[in-house]
């Protein structure tokens, strides 16, 4: 049968389907046209959808970042009008960016005496790497520890607390105090007043911070 | 609008009927012949491309049941097929339908096998409607569809005979066990008076029951339930018939109420069932009985010619929607560009004037900020021993009696810590210092001293020394900050667990009278 085509088969005593191609050409060029139009109106659409979905994430990028920025210049600015004084005093102290044992000995040294110690011994260890239990923020530092200890006499047990509210009063420096032990000397001997009546020991860790963009050969310097 | 025609063809000719929604008009008829087979080419020709239902009532449609193998699928038509053609070998217009299992018998299929016969039909009819491009959906047999009329029907035991009359055909008797059609048969009607029409019919039935129990179908003494389509004045004789005779097994039906059962809302002028059939057939849509694919191809390319104009209407209109959502989507977005960008010049002003307003500093904010937060902290969680040393003091003038020998202080966040982790190492210092009470999460911190001692001037009655170091520890508790003073050790150790020795008398040594006590004191914090 000319311009007829098999389709497929079907049940019991059906055969197969016959098509008349020629009465469907129309039908068909319609319908390819259709979905030709149809995909290029689609494609179109969507392209034209997606250019200004990009454009509008790009505005709102640029604008979330200017937002964002500022926020974090309104920060800045507080952080600097009502922080920086206090930085300058810790770096002037030597807590930032120094690491002042001269001055630490020194104040160790003459709060001592003032204090009428007998007798002082101190030892400044290395310089170590210290982190804190809490998580803080460092900025771009890192927190140092340098342990030292103090091994005195002492005439009465109030000396040892006038020597450490003179050490916080000369702000020398930022400090831990963890551990300290008195000793009486003379357990059998009344309390002398020429002789040191107690024999203590305190442990004191001095904290510096220190850029982690600078070296120490900076501090050094 | 009228879609579909019904060509109702019996042994006189040919009806055509046009559907018009639950109506249906008769268009004309055509008698076999060449006078009646020009007026239906020039019918044709005249109407656009109907779908065509053409239903035959014809004398030479026979009917075989037989026993198949069971199968399916193309087994089962090749099977089929094959049985046709042995059952029926002079025509192509052949129909199986598969009636049930034979009983007993699991693999064997019971089949009603039907063929039209009549040469009309194919040598005359068909290649009129083929050469007009006639989309004919099928070609159904009146017998096989009057299935469909006793499942509407009041239908009590398993054996019926369906009866109806055609205008241009004759009395169609089809009968039928347990709802499936077993045998038919057309007979010719006389024209006849309505008694005599009514005595005609009773006698044709009786003439089936007789065939029909030769041929084994029905057995002897079992009652036939007779249904009669039928209306006017020939229902009118029949139901006389039916009361005088007492055929209370004679089902007599109105054909127009009947036709209503079916949705037919057309009037049915006299007798016939034509058009309740032709109806039928063009409502229900059945599947084709007797036409060939090569009868059916103008059909399909109808169908899918159809489905092809339905299909794009469909892919234009989605189409047309997702590009209007996508273009709504492409505006919407595109204001909402405008209006971000628009709002993005505002907020680079004040970006800018923000960003001015910052005080020159040779230190990032960041870390001014980080730094002055570090003293902060470092400094609330130094520890200093003047709070403990003075309310020990404090109540050691209250209790001249006691002396302290030697005083040991340190910060733990354990209250329950007995003794300093770090005393004497600066290693063990930083990380007791890093590590104590971190991984717990505990950030209070205590201040604990171990102080050993003895009473003055002990006199060996230790009841007044243990009293006296109780007195101690009781006033000491009280003081400010203080939270525990556990007595460590007393100068008589009155453990059960221990033992005890000592003596009265000038050899008696009087022994030092010791004691150690254990104070936690909560945590004092400092600011910058």
């Amino acid at each position: 049968m000319p311009g007829s085509v098999c389709v497929w088969y079907g049940e019991v005593t059906m055969n197969h389907f016959e098509l008349e191609i020629p009465q469907l050409r129309s039908a068909l060029v319609q319908f390819g046209a259709i979905m030709l139009f149809s995909t290029v109106l689609v494609g179109s659409s969507y392209l034209y959808r997606n250019t200004h979905l990009d454009a509008r994430d790009q505005a709102n990028r640029q604008l979330h970042g200017l937002i964002d920025g500022y926020r974090s210049a309104v920060t800045s600015e507080r952080i600097i009008r009502t922080r920086f004084a206090d930085f300058q005093t810790l770096r002037a102290h030597g807590f930032v960016d120094g690491e002042p044992r001269l001055q630490w000995i020194e104040n160790i040294r003459d709060l001592a005496r003032r204090a009428q110690f007998p007798k002082i011994r101190y030892q400044l260890e290395e310089r170590q790497q210290y982190n804190p239990d809490e998580a803080l923020n460092m900025g771009s530092y890192q927190l140092y520890a340098s342990p030292m200890q103090l091994s005195f006499d002492l005439y009465h047990a109030g000396d040892l607390l006038t020597f450490l509210q003179a050490l916080d009063a000369r702000s020398g420096g930022l400090y831990d105090l963890p551990y300290c032990n008195l000793q009486r000397l003379d357990k059998e001997r009344g309390v002398s007043l020429t002789e040191p009546n107690i024999r203590g020991r305190c442990d004191l860790v001095w904290f510096t911070l220190h850029s982690l963009t600078k070296s120490d050969e900076d501090y050094a310097g | 609008m009228a879609t579909r025609q019904v060509l109702f063809i019996t042994n006189s000719g040919i009806t055509a009927y046009l559907q018009h929604g639950h109506r249906l008009e008769r268009l004309d008829f055509f008698e076999p012949g060449t006078s009646g087979l020009g007026r239906f080419e020039a019918f044709l020709e005249d109407q656009a491309p109907l779908l065509t239902y053409i239903l035959a009532d014809l004398v030479e449609e026979e009917f075989r049941i037989d026993v198949v193998p069971h199968a399916m699928g193309r087994d089962r038509a090749a099977i089929l097929k094959r049985h046709m053609r042995r059952l029926f070998r002079g025509t192509t217009l052949t129909h199986a339908e598969v009636i049930g299992r034979v009983s007993g018998q699991r693999h064997k299929d019971e089949i009603l096998f039907s063929a039209l016969t009549n040469g009309e039909l194919p040598d005359m009819w068909l290649p009129v409607m083929l050469k007009h491009q006639v989309p004919i959906a099928g070609i159904y047999s009146l017998p096989l569809l009057t299935a469909d009329l006793l499942r509407k029907m009041k239908h009590r035991i398993e054996d019926a005979l369906v009866l109806t009359e055609g205008q241009d055909g004759g009395l169609r008797q089809s009968f039928f066990h347990k709802g499936q059609l077993k045998f038919s048969r057309l007979s010719p009607m006389p024209q006849l008076t309505d008694a005599e029409y009514a005595e005609y019919v009773h006698e044709e039935i009786g003439k089936t029951k007789r065939y029909l129990s030769n041929l084994r179908l029905l057995k002897p003494d079992v009652l036939l339930e007779v249904h009669l389509l039928s209306g006017g004045t020939q229902l009118d004789a029949l139901l006389e018939m039916k009361a005088r005779k007492g055929l209370d097994h004679y089902d007599m039906i109105d054909l127009n109420s009947f036709a209503r059962r079916f949705g037919y809302r057309g009037t049915i002028e006299r007798h016939f069932a034509d058009e309740l059939m032709a109806y039928h057939v063009a409502a229900k849509h059945p599947s084709n009985h007797y036409a060939l694919p090569q009868h059916r191809r103008f059909y399909f390319t109808q169908v899918t010619r159809t489905g092809l104009q339905a299909a794009s209407i469909v892919l234009a209109a989605g189409a047309a929607l997702w590009a209007g959502i996508n273009g709504a989507d492409g505006i919407l977005h595109s204001k909402e560009a405008g209006a971000a960008l628009s709002a993005t010049q505002d907020a680079r002003a004040r970006f800018d004037q923000a960003n001015s307003l910052i005080p020159n500093a040779d230190a990032s904010p960041d870390d001014v900020e980080a730094a002055v937060h570090i003293a902060q902290y470092l400094m609330t969680q130094r520890e200093q021993p003047d709070g403990m040393l003075g309310n020990i003091g404090q109540t050691l003038q209250n209790h001249n009696s006691l002396s302290i020998d030697s005083l040991e202080w340190f910060v733990s966040r354990d209250p329950n810590a007995r003794k300093p982790a770090t005393a004497g190492d600066n290693q063990q210092v930083m990380d007791a210092m890093e590590d104590d009470g971190a991984n717990d999460g505990i950030t209070e911190q205590f201040q604990i001293a171990l102080i050993t001692g003895r009473i003055e001037f002990f006199d060996g009655n230790y009841r007044v020394a243990h009293q006296r170091i109780s007195e101690f520890a009781a006033e000491l508790v009280t003081r400010s900050g203080i939270q525990d003073v556990e007595i460590i050790s007393l100068p008589l150790n009155i453990d059960p667990k221990s033992s005890v020795a000592g003596g009265l008398g000038q050899d008696a040594k009087t022994a030092d009278a010791r004691f150690s006590v254990r104070v936690v004191r909560r945590g004092n914090h400092e600011s910058l």
